[in-house]
């Protein structure tokens, strides 16, 4: 396997980057969108109860499907993969959104309405500040999701990390596969590795543990 | 009811008697359905209410502090809000953590790293932190044993009888009643009963439901408040003391 990586450097490189200009673009995308999304799900019931629904719908729609469905409308390439993505990790980000953004306790928010802050002051300074770990945690699965999603956009001529998987299957040599799926991995591990991080640094206030 | 400039009021009744909601009104956090609430005589309905909550400190029985913030960040709420510069609002906290009885380096915490005790001082201080005309505390020590509670309650008339600060303060607790207040009023299902200083209180408690209250008064606090009673004869018009003894 890194035989063959070595080998293939430049083609590697190509496609690992890819892969990962495909999923880190997907999840600007989802972020953007979700936290959009899940804001005004937060802000008015009725379309919280739709938006959620059809985020969840959302997610059981095979991303190959998605892909292949939009092949006479979008084309092949980058940006329909780059939608099915999209539509692959959505739904975290807006569910754990509106979720998130209701977590902070009443109490909290009376005491922030009482000192004086506006709605719009309250929202920026209090709930998004408390909701940040859900919604990194939100982002993190909806990242894994894509990074393993993106291996099926070799199917429509897309590229990225898949393609070494399908033409190992078709040669029946397990090395590219392996190059292919190990490397998949690796950029999963580390999309955890960095929201873990993430996820740290937002809740350090909690339970620091006296002196 | 009106309350005197520099008076610490005692909103006292059991639960549900409407105590919290008439300390909620007077900040707006609940919009009265009738009548009115008078600030400095102005109706509270025709005033901007982020102007309004400038002026008006609140303190909830739960802390409430703002966990993601350190101590400074939930002190210098209202400060930066007002608009003071860095310098001034460092200056405050500072000075409040000090006058809380909390060590400087306090500023750099966060809640979860403080007691209950220490946490309602910070909730203290950030309601007094932009020097309001009126304070409300809803219960404020309502959940600490008794111990810090009592500290807490030395504090508090340490703190008013230095600023000289309007305080309205909710309480189910009359003992607290009695010992905070100056004037104190008893409510019930939702109806102000009665309207008096303490040693007024306990000499004509004018209704059956204020005598069976009163029943409950450990003969300590009657005691506390007969003394009182002779140092506080309250001119009429509202005007106030200038001295307390505790």
């Amino acid at each position: 396997m890194f035989e063959y990586i070595l080998n293939n450097r430049i083609k590697y490189a190509a496609l690992a980057a890819q892969h990962l200009t495909l999923s880190v673009t997907a999840l600007f995308l989802c972020f953007l969108i979700g936290v959009a999304v899940g804001t005004l799900c937060f802000k008015n019931r009725f379309f919280d109860s739709v938006a959620t629904s059809v985020a969840s719908s959302l997610r059981v729609v095979p991303s190959i499907a998605t892909m292949l469905i939009l092949m006479p409308v979008m084309g092949t390439g980058f940006l329909p993969a780059l939608f099915a993505l999209v539509i692959l990790g959505l739904s975290p980000v807006i569910i754990n959104t509106a979720r998130a953004l209701n977590s902070a306790g009443p109490g909290i928010i009376e005491a922030a309405r009482a000192c004086a802050m506006s709605d719009r002051r309250v929202f920026w300074r209090i709930r998004l500040p408390l909701a940040a770990p859900l919604i990194i945690t939100g982002l993190r699965i909806s990242g894994l999701s894509i990074s393993a999603g993106a291996t099926l956009a070799a199917y429509i001529g897309a590229g990225g990390l898949g393609e070494l998987i399908l033409s190992g299957l078709s040669q029946y040599r397990m090395d590219i596969l392996l190059a292919g799926a190990v490397s998949t991995m690796a950029i999963s591990l580390s999309i955890e590795a960095l929201f873990q991080l993430l996820y740290v640094i937002s809740t350090r206030y909690k339970n620091r543990g006296g002196q | 009811m009106s309350v005197p400039d520099g008076a610490l009021v005692v909103l006292m009744g059991a639960s549900g008697s409407g105590k919290t909601t008439l300390l909620k009104m007077v900040n707006r956090l609940i919009q009265p359905s009738s009548g009115r609430i008078s600030f400095y005589g102005e109706d509270t309905a025709g005033l901007d209410v982020i102007e309004l909550r400038k002026k008006i400190g609140y303190v909830l029985q739960s802390a409430a502090l703002f966990p993601h913030m350190t101590v400074r960040g939930n002190i210098a709420t209202v400060p930066e809000i007002l608009g003071w510069n860095a310098e001034r609002i460092r200056a405050r906290t500072s000075e409040l953590l000090e006058l809380m009885g909390l060590p400087d380096d306090f500023a750099g915490r966060y809640p979860s790293q403080l007691s209950g005790g220490q946490q309602q001082r910070v909730g203290i201080a950030r309601a007094i932190a932009g020097s309001p005309k009126v304070l409300l505390m809803d219960e404020p020590f309502g959940a600490l044993d008794a111990i810090t509670r009592a500290r807490l309650q030395d504090d508090l008339l340490r703190i008013h009888r230095a600023d000289r600060s309007t305080i309205l303060f909710v309480t189910h607790d009359l003992d607290e009643a009695f010992r905070l207040g100056d004037r104190v009023a008893v409510m019930n299902e939702g109806e102000l009963i009665r309207y008096g200083t303490p040693a007024e209180l306990i000499k004509a408690p004018d209704s059956d439901y204020a005598k069976k209250l009163l029943g409950f008064l450990s003969l300590e606090a009657i005691r506390r408040a007969e003394e009182r009673g002779g140092v506080c004869g309250r001119p009429s018009d509202g005007t106030v003391h200038d001295s307390v003894s505790g």
